[in-house]
């Protein structure tokens, strides 16, 4: 496993919103944490990133404990977040935000411009646009892009899926499949299986900040308890 | 009123555009600072004195060296923006992510600091340095006569404006800051250690505020108070351009020295007027300035 995160509680303030989470990964495996709005997904993603500080719980990343470190910290050692909001530079052409998130492989090719034009060959012909200016499906495949730059060994994505066309969700979970394939492990979160379905081995259910059931995708695909009480449809 | 002649009118232009260099040295810090730290600094007129004074002393220090002037205005500007970098890392850190009144208390402590310390190392009264030989005397333009010194201001403005849109534009650093503009936790997000990045804009912003205080000597009189005249001034500029734009800074730099310069021929004991008219109408024109954008939540 190179992430291992146990018992986790996290809050914002006197609101607790973790109540001993606990997961893991192993090396290039895509895993799904599922629950619907408002359960914890964010927030765990955040702990992992060090964007919020756990009360209690640790998190081992390739053996090594990362509660109390910054987020570039963890950045550099290789996890890469992409965030639900998408957050990018609106200023900053396309190009540029890929940029500024460049960081060198510490062995291999690594990722550039040129190679996640590859991945999103869409990003191509948008490199002088604005931040800004790109739509809903162009911004998810920029944020994405944006942090693979940074050679991350495992990507946290939140939500990637939400808000886009189901057109433009198909040829991303391609995107991804072909991510995948590269052998970076992936830490998906969903409100919905749809996406996961084909994508991941496992997943996770969340429900107010515990896991709730944990299983392989078949299984949770067959038991339509399970989804109809936990997951958004 | 009696219409000025032609020439008259070229050398005012003139030296309003001298001012507005100063002005444009001293504001696009205090804009560069604001955003990207999201703090806006009191202190940045008195940065400015600093780099006055340290220029005198240095002057002085190197009496019989050639190019001294240089080498002041070089050391001075260094020694202010190390002295930014200092006041960045130890004190002003603490109170990111504090209310603003925090930081504004802050820096308007500083302001008060540094004018004693300044006067009990260089007293009260009035200082001057002299311009550098190679840019003393006047050159005559349409049968009046311009000081040397000044047109090298004029010339160096625009060029210290093309080197920081360069850099900020051209550069991956500059992207960077940008980027750190728009959003800071997700550059750090990044893998950017952005509390570095915010010293090195902090000691930016200082460096061109010792530069101007530094540039400034030969052309006025070094005495307390300096440190609020032109903080005062730099915050017009910012209001009328728009804090935090860089092309505003400039462009209410170049309004604001025009305005001074031909106000004075206009009432000449209240040319401050116009200053104070040309503010009132961007505010409520556009309250966030010219270039500015309004601010989002
Ligand atoms: N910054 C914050 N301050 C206070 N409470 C917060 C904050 N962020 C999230 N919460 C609360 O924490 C709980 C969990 O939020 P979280 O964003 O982790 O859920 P989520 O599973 O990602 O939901 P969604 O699917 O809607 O993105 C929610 O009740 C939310 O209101
Ligand atoms: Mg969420």
């Amino acid at each position: 496993m190179i992430l291992e995160v146990r018992d986790l509680y996290t809050a914002y303030g006197l609101s607790q919103v973790l109540f001993g989470v606990s997961l893991s990964i192993g090396q290039g495996e895509v895993v799904s944490v599922l629950g619907r709005n408002g359960v914890g997904k964010t927030t765990t993603l955040r702990s992992i990133m060090g964007l919020a500080r756990p009360s209690a719980g640790s998190i081992r990343w390739k053996g090594r404990e990362t509660v109390g470190l910054a987020p570039y910290e963890i950045s550099r050692l290789g996890i890469g977040l992409v965030p639900e909001e998408r957050r990018i530079f609106a200023d900053l052409t396309v190009w540029e935000n890929l940029d500024v998130a460049r960081r060198p492989a510490e062995r291999g090719e690594g990722w550039t411009v040129e190679r996640v034009s590859d991945l999103f060959p869409a990003l191509r012909d948008l490199r002088n646009r604005r931040g800004g200016y790109l739509s809903g499906g162009e911004q998810q495949m920029l944020t994405i892009a944006r942090t693979l730059m940074g050679n991350p060994d495992l990507l946290l994505l939140d939500e990637p899926s939400e808000g886009l066309a189901p057109i433009v969700v198909e040829q991303l979970k391609e995107q991804m499949l072909r991510l995948r394939g590269e052998g970076i492990a992936i830490l998906l979160c969903e409100q919905r299986i749809q996406f996961s379905l084909g994508l991941s081995s496992r997943a996770y259910i969340l429900e107010k900040g515990r896991v709730c059931y944990q299983g392989t995708l078949e299984e949770l695909e067959a038991n339509e308890e399970i989804g109809r009480t936990y997951l958004a449809v | 009123m009696l219409l000025p002649d032609l020439s008259f009118l070229v050398i005012q232009f003139l030296s309003g555009l001298t001012t507005a260099m100063f002005l444009f040295l001293i504001a696009s810090g205090l804009s560069l600072i604001f955003g990207v730290l999201r703090v806006l600094n009191f202190a940045h007129g008195s940065l400015y004195m600093l780099g006055a004074y340290l220029a005198y002393g240095l002057v002085a220090w190197f009496a019989t060296a050639p190019g001294k002037f240089w080498v002041a205005v070089l050391g001075a500007s260094i020694g202010v923006a190390l002295i930014g970098g200092i006041v960045e890392r130890t004190l002003l850190r603490r109170l990111y992510g504090r209310e603003a009144v925090y930081q504004l208390l802050f820096t308007y402590a500083l302001v008060l600091i540094i004018s004693d310390v300044a006067k009990l190392l260089w007293g009260t009264g009035q200082l001057s340095v002299s311009r550098p030989p190679i840019l003393g005397g006047s050159v005559s333009l349409f049968d009046q006569v311009f000081p040397r010194y000044n047109i090298f201001v004029i010339i160096l403005g625009p060029a210290i404006a093309l080197l920081f849109w360069f850099v900020l534009h051209r550069t991956r650093a500059g992207r960077i800051i940008r980027a750190a503009a728009l959003d800071r936790e997700m550059l750090g997000v990044l893998g950017v250690h952005v509390d570095r990045l915010y010293t090195a804009v902090f000691m930016i912003g200082a460096w061109l505020a010792g530069l101007g205080g530094a540039l400034v000597t030969p052309v006025v009189t070094i005495v307390p108070g300096m440190d609020v005249e032109v903080i005062v001034n730099a915050f017009i500029v910012v209001v009328i351009g728009g804090l935090g734009s860089f092309w505003g800074a400039l462009l209410g730099a170049l309004a604001l020295g025009q305005v001074m310069s031909f106000g004075i021929l206009i009432l000449p004991r209240f040319s401050l007027v116009f200053v104070y008219v040309l503010m009132a109408v961007v505010l409520v024109m556009r309250p966030w300035g010219l270039l500015g954008k309004p601010l989002r939540g």
